[in-house]
């Protein structure tokens, strides 16, 4: 028995060596990476080696929205105030229980209309729609039956004009010069048919029409590891990703897409609960099967700012529909698993999902099972154990920091010594406690699938320029 | 077997640990810059200013500068200080002459920064396109040297050097640098070109010519950029365009794009080939029949309006639309009832509906 648990305990010490060696050299290099691409931009757009026109690539700019009386007026107010000349906002209210067609159309005084609308991608009937011309831009408001979010994107795409959309959540703010950012590769590179900007939290920041005035780390614990946990997770890891086009997430906070393309591949996908990532994914896997050249860019400059849970029980929730949205989608595209025609996609980025994201929590929770075991079996080296854990949570610390602090330097924001120390805290804790946290709540949403399927995520909302 | 994976992860703390080193010791260094820039910018200012009072040039300062601004950092500083006078209501006209006078200091910097890394060749290109020290007959070594940028890889010392050569006006220089696009097959954004080309300070009349006599050697994105560029600047390339039209070697996007120009240029010659376009049913020609139909906008005829009724019953989406579009922009229509007569087509009907129900909230809005 117990050469049987030497072996069994071998054989698991090699696989999570492996596994920890390939994690830490991701975070290593996707810190690396990001920062450097980060300095090098800040110093490029320096020296003005960036494409500043006035001839804009025309955009719809698509907000879904259920429920959102509270923020839509003032995110549509905000996308008025945009950098930019050549674009609509859509707004879809998804069969909202709550004032928010009322509160648009009283808003901006907008006149009911019999628009035909030209379904190329399938959603629920249409109710009502509203358009008004008074502003910049036109805006549309379109009242359907619900039918969730993917479903109310596709009735976006659907009633726009313009070559080119960009989706976006209702509680969302684009930052002043967002468009202008976003819509920039594509004017250098027409293989693009998606960019995806940066989402950086408004919890703490003094956002108003799209600027920011002030920024600090906010007080609350739990959105203050959550900026440290974006910075290393979504900014690093993103910026690395995309130096082999390999992005397999462009956020549905703040996303541009070519239309034609998004229809040709069938559009947001109304069953999957990560409609994001599902179609991202699908992008890839069209472009590869019908060997159209593509890129997905990542764009760091382009800024939306967004509120992310302020307290477990919402953080829950939306990590749940994360989570389940990452199964559904990679189980639907399985066929990118080790398939040589998607190159790194399918090596690196593909098997990183897989391995590090979905299975990561069982992964991780086997591994507690086999310390209990090696603990019963007394062959477990604990002073061993607690010094790697600690050179573990130190080293994810010192990565996640890093980040932050490449990333606050190179937007220009200023921070004080206070927040620079607190962030070092939040840092270690991020790793060593929400990090476990986050295990536990992916690990508990396969269990509830099926209940949870194709609702709207919905947390409680603040007004943006007020949050702190 | 015994594991060391510790010593993996000591390995990255210390790597970590100096990321961190690097990013404050950037973070400082960055800031020191940004300071020394802006003391170095007021130092310029008040030395140009000084330069401006002279009634003679100063040969001290043309050597002085040559030397100060082979480093980027200075050419920065040198750079800010010249925009903060060029602001100043007071000084622009001042300034502008300065920089004319003492030209001689770019063109020994433009062969100093010929040498240079592409991003700083990007940057000098872009201050030249801000100084337009050169004007429409001026050719000398700034130019040949911006000519040379212009066969680089870096789409951004590319477009900063297309830029500065626009604003010096000169159409044969301008042509000259996309050819050299053209000849290495470096992609170029028509709506990009086309923008740039918009703000060329010489005569735009000229500049088309010179580009339209050389069309055959743009690739189609160049060709396409160039002529929705005639189609802002000129109605006098009709001819020429029609020709184009009528050649089935050419690109489908190039025709849309001479179409759109007969939207905007009449041309009565154009009305047969726009309305046998639009007869075409055939699926792969609906472009063209969407063109047409959003071209015929200009032309207001019996013939006109029957074509665009019977579009309303195009089975193509944005035919329909853009039909229903141009009988109301010619009054040719003015309610659904009309089109009940005619049609009991319901996607005819409602096409018309929503545009006449547009126009009216357009016109209570306004």
């Amino acid at each position: 028995m117990l050469d049987f648990a030497k072996v069994f305990l071998t054989v698991v010490g090699i696989f999570f060596a492996a596994y920890l060696i390939f994690y830490s050299t991701y975070l290593f290099l996707s810190s690396l990476i990001g920062s450097i691409i980060l300095y090098k931009n800040k110093y490029a757009s320096e020296l003005k080696n960036e494409i500043e026109h006035k001839f804009y690539v025309p955009v719809s700019i698509i907000v879904p929205a259920y429920n959102e009386e509270v923020t839509v007026v003032k995110t549509i107010k905000s996308l008025l105030g945009l950098n930019y000349k050549l674009y609509e906002i859509i707004v879809v209210d998804d069969g909202s229980k709550d004032n928010t067609a009322k509160k648009i159309i009283e808003a901006f005084n907008m006149q009911k209309i019999d628009r035909p609308i030209q379904m190329r991608l399938k959603s629920k009937p249409v109710k009502e729609v509203y358009e008004t011309n008074e502003y910049k831009v036109n805006i549309t408001l379109i009242r359907k039956e619900n039918g969730g979010k993917a479903d109310s994107l596709n009735m976006g795409i659907n009633a726009s004009n313009f070559p080119y959309f960009i989706c976006m959540d209702a509680d969302s703010t684009l930052q002043i010069d967002s468009l202008e950012n976003i819509v920039r590769p594509i004017l250098e590179d027409e293989k693009i048919v998606a960019c995806g900007g940066i989402i950086r939290i408004a919890n703490g920041a003094t956002v108003k029409d799209g600027i920011v005035y002030e920024y600090h780390l906010p007080k609350n614990f739990l959105v203050s590891m959550q900026i440290l946990e974006y910075d290393r997770s979504f900014l690093a890891s993103r910026i690395m990703f995309d130096q082999f086009n390999g992005n397999l997430i462009v956020s549905g906070a703040f996303g541009l897409f070519k239309k034609e393309t998004v229809i040709e591949c069938g559009g947001y996908d109304t069953s999957n609960m990560g409609e994001d990532f599902e179609l991202v994914i699908k992008l890839h896997v069209y472009c590869r099967r019908h060997k159209i050249p593509y890129k997905i860019k990542y764009i760091p400059e382009a800024v939306c700012w967004t509120q992310v849970p302020d307290n477990l029980k919402d953080l829950c929730k939306q990590r749940r529909r994360w989570n389940i949205g990452l199964f559904q989608s990679m189980l639907k595209h399985k066929e990118v698993f080790l398939n040589p025609n998607y190159g790194f996609v399918s090596f690196i980025s593909y098997l990183y999902f897989l391995f590090y994201e979905l299975l990561s929590p069982f992964i991780e929770l086997f591994g507690l099972f086999v310390i209990v075991f090696a603990y019963f079996m007394d062959l477990l080296n604990v002073k061993f154990m607690i010094m790697f854990l600690l050179i573990y949570a130190v080293y994810g610390g010192i990565l996640s920091f890093t980040t932050f602090l490449s990333r606050v330097h190179v937007n220009n924001l200023k921070i004080g010594v206070f927040d620079v120390i607190k962030a070092v805290f939040m840092a270690i804790f991020e790793i060593t406690v929400l990090r476990f946290i986050l295990v536990f709540i992916r690990f508990s949403s396969f269990f509830n699938y099926k209940r949870k399927k194709n609702e709207w995520g919905s947390i409680k909302r603040y007004d943006v320029d007020k949050a702190k | 077997m015994e594991l060391h994976i510790e010593y993996l992860l000591y390995i990255y703390i210390i790597i970590t640990l100096s990321m961190i080193v690097f990013d404050l010791f950037t973070v400082s260094n960055d800031n020191l810059k940004s300071k020394r820039i802006k003391r170095k910018s007021l130092k310029f200012q008040d030395e140009i200013l000084s330069i401006i009072s002279l009634d003679k040039k100063d040969e001290e300062h043309i050597k002085l500068l040559i030397k100060k601004l082979k480093k980027i950092e200075n050419l920065m500083a040198y750079h800010n200080a010249i925009v903060v006078l060029l602001d100043n209501v007071k000084y622009e006209s001042s300034v502008r002459k300065y920089l004319k006078e003492y030209k001689l200091i770019f063109n020994s910097l433009a062969q100093i920064y010929s040498k240079k890394p592409d991003m700083y060749k990007a940057y000098f290109a872009y201050i030249m396109s801000i100084y337009k020290i050169n004007s429409s007959n001026d050719s000398n070594y700034i130019t040949d040297i911006l000519l040379e940028f212009s066969k680089n890889e870096s789409l951004y010392v590319r477009e900063n050097t297309l830029k500065a050569l626009i604003s010096f006006g000169n159409e044969l220089n301008v042509f000259k640098a996309l050819r050299n696009i053209a000849r290495r097959e470096y992609a170029y954004n028509n709506k990009l070109l086309c923008d740039d080309l918009l703000e060329f300070s010489g005569s735009h009349e000229e500049l088309a010519r010179i580009l339209f006599d050389n069309i055959k050697i743009f690739n189609v994105e160049m060709t396409l950029g160039i002529i929705n560029y005639i189609n802002y600047v000129s109605d006098n390339f009709k001819k020429e365009l029609y020709e184009m039209l009528q050649d089935k070697n050419v690109d489908k996007e190039i025709h849309l794009a001479i179409i759109r120009y007969f939207g905007k240029h009449e041309y009565k010659q154009a009305l047969d080939y726009m309305y046998n376009s639009i007869k075409d049913e055939s699926s792969n020609n609906w472009e063209y029949s969407n063109a047409c139909v959003t071209s015929l906008k200009l032309y207001p005829s019996k013939k006109t309006k029957e074509v665009l009724k019977k579009s309303l019953q195009s089975s193509n989406w944005y035919v329909r639309k853009n039909a229903a579009k141009s009988l109301l922009h010619l009054s040719l229509l003015e309610n659904e009832e009309e089109i009940k007569l005619d049609t009991d087509d319901v996607y005819a009907i409602e096409m018309m509906k929503y545009e006449i129900e547009k126009k009216e909230n357009f016109r209570r809005g306004r």
